[in-house]
């Protein structure tokens, strides 16, 4: 016998429903606890392997290129300038609806980093480019408490 | 023997923690980290990396393997992750020896995690999503039902009593309190404090069960000549075999599980085991619950259906017994991190035939060692034959 | 090995309860409309009508429940409908006196793994039993593995095409 059968009916298609619900709570990690508390402090911070020479952000635990632990000394501070390497301009949020006011992104270099950072660019009429120097824009001390949105954004250097 | 011959060279862990600070790559890390550490090798000499790790609803973030890959030491190299459920940490190993074996490789780090904490209200929960979403989802199971409907069924076809049962609890709990890694260990634990823990699902009282844990396990394995270069002392993988039951649980003899039975078959063969009862002198069967240690046992074929329970009583399970029965502590007692708790007892055996197992060392030289892990809707198991 | 084991960092409960640690929470939602399949819409339908349904492969001659399109043992595609009747038997049952995210249930549960007459042997479902008791102690002196049980169904106007047409399965006997 066929093993599809057609439905000829369009009352007998139907769908069933359901949800999963859940709801995930994240810790940052040995190293993000530590990079986000440096954002709250003003401080961008990457860690660099010394074997490898290549300074990760946000800051890591370990190198992922040889498996060498980032210790104390791997610590150092990056930014808060850098080289913005490409940017895009978001018009529809994750749901697909058509977003109020734009919101641009950029993937920047900071100073002192080999792996890519990215975050909101501060929109003020300034045509954005590859290339261009930016610098990071903190929010004032007290309104931060250790969250990537201690960061406002970036702006063109001055 | 199928192809070439594989050791296990090296192996780490984290500790088990009910809740980690560590993100799910830090932990993955931290396991690969010792391994590569404790048998002196880098991270350029791996030419593959298998990576285990549970659904992504644990950890919260999906497409998992390319989340924790870092921490797995896969940047730039070929990775392949496997998944069945709890049956993914002996199955890992498996996917590490034939990636040697098959000749394609000659290194393999095999690195299984689990961060099960990120996951609320709580971890359990996600287990909801593996009844039939149309048949058994609307009548609101959770995932202590498909256990307690086992257990009952195997514990009323033998005739064991709760006490036959609660004994396996004890002496891997036990067994955990010389442990480093170990999240539950007890070394004053008795039969009567698992009889007076609190009814979750009949017969499922609360120290029946292994807790929830976030952790990571590694090993290093190699072909035979990289092996003989690493260390003096390879383990070899001796036999491999696994297998898989019918989706539709409700169809299945609960009281025996049948793809134990098959996965073991397989594995004794290729070891060219005939008498497994002899040959075996440690086995890690998967413990995640009390009453499954006894069932796998009668599923590995190293105890009669029903009568796994007299090798407990009897003394025979002891570390210093006639066949020491989950010397680590288990899931029971160590911690049962999902994906991650099987390779655990693999790392076990690789310790006791490497006489490296500290206070938990079974005497004697044991020189051949069995680990056995579950999984899915109590439907996969795979088995792994270890010999030194 | 001890040396291999590496000093993982532990929290409590209360370190990301009190923000002692800084964490994030973000809702894992997804939300599906899944299509019952052939076989699946077929037993919906006749639960609606107070009724289940198996279906036959002529091959192992298994008559099965949940009943399916293909035979997973032949891999064949099974062959006719059978009606099956609303009696069973117990393969086995818990009681379960919490919830799915572990609180204290008022009354406990009873999922079961029924029989279903007119279907293989041994071949089960998953349902719930009811009228056995309000408490583990009355539960445990009532039910037994091999008990005969019937299912109570909703009245034909409440049946929406689901398992919960049928509320749960009692006792056959008294």
């Amino acid at each position: 016998m066929a093993l599809i059968e057609r439905i000829l009916r369009a009352g007998d298609a139907r769908a069933w429903h359901g949800a999963i619900q859940l709801e995930g709570v994240y810790t940052a990690g040995v190293a993000g606890e530590r990079w986000l508390r440096g954002l709250q402090a003003g401080k961008i911070y990457g860690t660099r392997c010394p074997r490898c020479r290549y300074t990760y952000v946000p800051a890591r635990l370990f190198c992922e290129r040889c498996l060498g632990k980032l210790d104390e000394g791997a610590w150092v501070e990056v930014g808060p300038q850098g080289t913005l390497l490409s940017w895009t301009r978001m018009h529809l949020a994750p749901d697909g609806s058509r977003l109020e006011r734009p919101r641009t992104l950029g993937l920047i270099r900071l100073d002192g980093a080999d792996a890519l950072f990215i975050h909101d660019l501060l929109d003020d009429g300034t045509p954005w480019a590859v290339d261009m120097r930016v610098e990071a824009v903190f929010r004032p001390a007290p309104e931060r408490v250790g969250s990537l949105w201690d960061l406002q954004g970036f702006r063109p250097v001055r | 023997m199928v192809g070439r011959r594989v050791a296990i060279v090296g192996a780490g862990m984290t500790k088990f923690v009910r809740r980690a600070l560590e993100t799910g790559p830090e932990l993955a890390w931290e396991a690969a980290h010792k391994a590569l550490e404790s048998c002196e090798m880098t991270l350029d000499q791996i030419d593959a990396v298998v990576l285990g790790s549970a659904p992504d609803a644990f950890d919260g973030v999906h497409m998992k393997v390319e989340y924790l890959s870092p921490g797995a030491g896969a940047w730039g190299k070929p990775i392949i992750r496997g998944f069945v459920g709890g049956g993914t940490g002996i199955f890992a190993a498996i996917e590490g020896w034939y990636h040697i074996a098959s000749g394609m490789f000659d290194t393999a780090l095999v690195v299984c995690e689990a961060k099960m904490s990120s996951c609320h209200p709580h971890p359990q929960a996600a287990f909801n999503y593996i009844f039939d979403h149309i048949l058994e989802r609307p009548l609101g199971p959770n995932l202590l039902w498909i256990f307690a409907l086992e257990m009952n069924a195997y514990m009323t076809k033998y005739g064991l009593a709760k006490r036959d049962v609660a004994m396996v609890a004890v002496k891997n709990k036990r067994n955990a309190a010389d442990h480093p890694a170990a999240q539950l260990g007890d070394p004053n634990i008795t039969v009567e404090d698992v009889l007076n823990s609190e009814v979750l699902a009949w017969p499922v009282q609360r120290l029946d069960v292994s807790p929830t844990s976030d952790g990571a396990v590694a090993l290093v394995m190699a072909a035979e000549h990289v092996a003989r270069r690493v260390t003096n002392r390879p383990v070899w993988v001796e036999g491999v075999g696994w297998s898989l039951d019918t989706q539709y649980w409700t169809n299945r003899d609960l009281s025996y599980p049948t793809c134990v039975e098959e996965a073991a078959r397989k594995a004794y063969a290729m070891a060219g085991i005939k008498e497994p009862r002899k040959e075996i002198h440690i086995v890690e069967p998967y413990d995640a619950f009390d009453y499954k240690e006894l069932q796998h046992l009668e599923g590995l074929l190293l105890a009669d259906r029903g009568k796994a329970a007299e090798l407990i009583a009897l003394g025979i399970a002891n570390r210093d017994g006639d066949m020491p029965v989950t010397p680590s502590g288990g899931l029971l007692g160590v911690g049962n991190p999902i994906s991650a708790a099987g390779l655990m007892k693999v790392a076990e055996i690789f310790w006791q035939l490497r006489g490296e197992a500290g206070k938990r060392q079974v005497p004697g030289q044991p020189r051949r060692g069995l680990a056995q892990a579950w999984g899915d809707l109590m439907q996969v198991s795979a088995v792994i034959i270890l010999g030194i | 090995m001890e040396r291999w084991v590496y000093p993982t960092s532990s929290l409590r409960l209360e370190d990301i309860e009190r923000g002692r640690v800084i964490t994030t929470r973000m809702p894992l939602r997804g939300e599906y409309a899944w299509d019952a399949g052939v076989a699946v819409g077929r037993f919906l339908a006749e639960l609606k009508n107070g009724r289940l349904i198996g279906r036959r492969c002529r091959s192992c001659g298994r008559v099965m429940i949940p009943p399916r399109m293909f035979c997973e043992q032949c891999f064949r595609p099974t062959d006719e409908w059978v009606p099956l009747a609303d009696t069973g038997t117990v393969i086995t049952f818990s009681v379960c006196t919490i919830s799915w995210d572990l609180r204290r249930l008022e009354v406990p549960e009873v999922p079961a793994v029924i029989a279903i007459d007119g279907a293989s042997p041994g071949m089960g479902m998953m349902h719930k039993l009811g009228e056995v008791g309000q408490t583990l102690e009355e539960i445990l002196q009532r039910v037994r593995i091999g008990m005969r049980v019937q299912a109570v169904w909703k009245p034909p106007q409440e049946r929406e095409g689901a398992i919960t047409d049928i509320r749960y399965f009692r006792p056959l006997e008294g």
